[in-house]
C-alpha cells in the first residue's frame, strides 16, 4: 500500500515553493501529493493533487479545519 | 473512517504565514502522534502552543517569508523535504513492544509515581509519565484514545484544580473522557490538587490575594485549594467517573495529597481534605466497578504506590477476561 507525504500550503500563493519542496521530497525517494489550501475565489482551482475544489467538495466548511478538512479529504483521496 | 485511512499518511510537512499556520496545524493535530509533522512557518519563533498544543509537531522557522525562491529558501525548504523525507521513509528499530500505561505526575507527587513507574516496568510495561500540566493530561488522553496506551494511572489530578478554580494548568473540559470512554483500566487519585498553579507571583489574579500562597520558584505561585473548591473538584471527578462503563477505581490517600499537603508543610490542611473526602463518598456512585477505596497513608508513603499498583493490577486482570 503505498504511503503519501502530503505536503501543503494555500498553493495560490505558495504554489511556486510549495512544487519546490515537493520536488526535493521526490529527490529523496518520498512519494508526495500537493494539498492546495487555498481559500480565494481568484487563482485556479485546480492546483495540487489534492486541489481546493476537492477539498470544498468533501465539506463545504473547508477552512475552518478545526477537525482537519485536509486530513478528510487524504483519507477520502 | 479517517482513521484507518491514516496508514495511508507516511508524513505531512507544510508551508505557511500565520493563516496557514494554523490551518495546517489544525490538520496536522487531527492525525496520530507518531505520524511525522513538519510546518515550515513564518510563525514558528514566536509563541507556538496554539499550533503545537500536545503534539509532535516539528515546527521550522522559514526565516524568509515564504514568498519566492532565493538562496535561503531554497536551502531551507530542502532541508525540511530531507527532514521530512527522512521520518518517512525510515521506520523506527523493531523492538519487543512492551504495552504502554500512561500515569500523571507532579514535582510534589514524583516519589509515589516513580515507585509505581518503577514497579510496572519492572512487570512488564512501559510506562509513560506526563507532567499535569494541561497540557500533558491531555497529550496522555490523545494517546489512550489512538489505542497506543493500555491503561492508565491518573494518580495526579491536580489539572482538575486549575481547570475548576481557574490556574494556568487546566485540564480542559474533555479531561478523562477519552480513557473512560475506552474502557482500559484505570486507577485515579487526587495527587496534588491541594494547589492551584499561577505564574510568577505578580500574575496572581487579586481575587486570589489573600489566600494561601506559596512560590514555587520565581515562575510559578501555589495557591491551596479550600473546602468548597475540593468539593467542586470532587464533583468534577465524579461526573466524569460515573459515566464509566468499565472497572476503574478511585484510590484516595487520606493523610494528605502531596508533598506539601502533610504536617508542617504550607498546605497542611486537613478541612479541606475532609471536605474533599465526603463529596467524593457522597456523590461517587459505587459499584462492583466502580470503586473508592481510602487508605491510611500519604500520597508520597511507599505502601501507597504498593497499593495503586496491586490494584491496577487486579482491574487489569478483569479487563483481560
Amino acid at each position: 500500500m503505498t504511503r503519501y507525504v502530503y505536503a501543503v500550503a494555500t498553493m495560490d500563493t505558495k504554489g511556486e515553493e510549495l512544487l519546490y519542496l515537493a520536488d526535493c521530497l521526490r529527490t529523496a525517494r518520498a512519494v508526495v501529493r500537493t494539498v492546495d489550501v487555498s481559500a480565494s475565489a481568484q487563482g485556479a482551482a485546480t492546483l495540487g493533487d489534492v486541489t481546493r475544489e476537492q477539498l470544498l467538495v468533501h465539506d463545504q466548511a473547508v477552512l475552518k479545519a478545526d477537525r482537519g478538512t485536509a486530513v478528510t479529504a487524504m483519507g477520502q483521496a | 473512517m479517517e482513521e484507518r485511512k491514516q496508514d495511508r499518511v507516511a508524513g505531512i510537512i507544510g508551508l505557511g504565514g500565520s493563516g496557514g499556520t494554523a490551518l495546517i496545524t489544525a490538520a496536522m493535530r487531527a492525525l496520530d502522534i507518531g505520524v511525522p509533522k513538519l510546518m515550515v512557518s513564518t510563525m514558528a519563533s514566536g509563541n507556538t502552543a496554539p499550533y503545537v498544543d500536545c503534539h509532535d509537531i516539528i515546527m521550522m522557522y522559514s526565516v524568509v517569508d515564504v514568498a519566492g525562491l532565493n538562496a535561503v529558501s531554497r536551502k531551507l525548504l530542502a532541508n525540511a523535504a530531507h527532514a521530512m523525507a527522512g521520518m518517512a521513509i525510515h521506520q523506527p528499530p523493531v523492538t519487543k513492544s512492551r504495552p504502554a500505561l500512561g500515569m500523571t505526575m507532579f514535582g510534589v507527587t514524583t516519589p509515589c509515581v516513580t515507585r509505581v513507574r518503577t514497579q510496572l516496568e519492572s512487570l512488564g510495561f512501559d510506562s509513560l509519565v506526563f507532567h499535569a500540566t494541561g497540557t500533558g493530561g491531555r497529550a496522555m488522553e490523545n494517546l489512550v484514545q489512538s489505542g497506543f496506551i493500555k491503561g492508565v494511572l491518573d494518580i495526579t489530578t491536580t489539572e482538575v484544580a486549575d481547570e475548576v478554580v481557574g490556574g494556568i494548568f487546566p485540564a480542559g473540559a474533555a479531561r478523562f473522557d477519552s480513557t473512560i470512554r475506552s474502557g482500559v483500566p484505570a486507577i485515579y487519585s487526587v495527587g496534588a490538587v491541594d494547589m492551584v498553579n499561577f505564574g510568577a507571583r505578580a500574575t496572581v489574579p487579586a481575587c486570589f490575594a489573600d489566600r494561601n500562597l506559596y512560590a514555587h520558584n520565581a515562575q510559578i505561585t501555589l495557591m491551596r485549594t479550600t473546602p468548597e473548591e475540593n468539593r467542586q473538584i470532587a464533583r468534577w471527578i465524579t461526573g466524569k467517573l460515573n459515566q464509566s462503563q468499565s472497572p476503574v477505581t478511585m484510590m484516595i490517600p487520606e493523610r494528605g495529597v502531596s508533598a506539601l499537603d502533610a504536617p508542617g508543610q504550607p498546605f497542611y490542611d486537613p478541612a479541606a481534605n475532609a471536605a474533599l473526602f465526603e463529596e467524593l463518598r457522597s456523590s461517587l456512585h459505587q459499584t462492583q466497578n466502580r470503586k473508592l477505596i481510602f487508605a491510611p497513608y500519604h500520597i508520597n508513603d511507599p505502601e501507597f504506590a504498593d497499593l495503586l499498583v496491586s490494584e491496577f493490577r487486579k482491574l487489569q486482570a478483569l479487563s483481560l477476561k
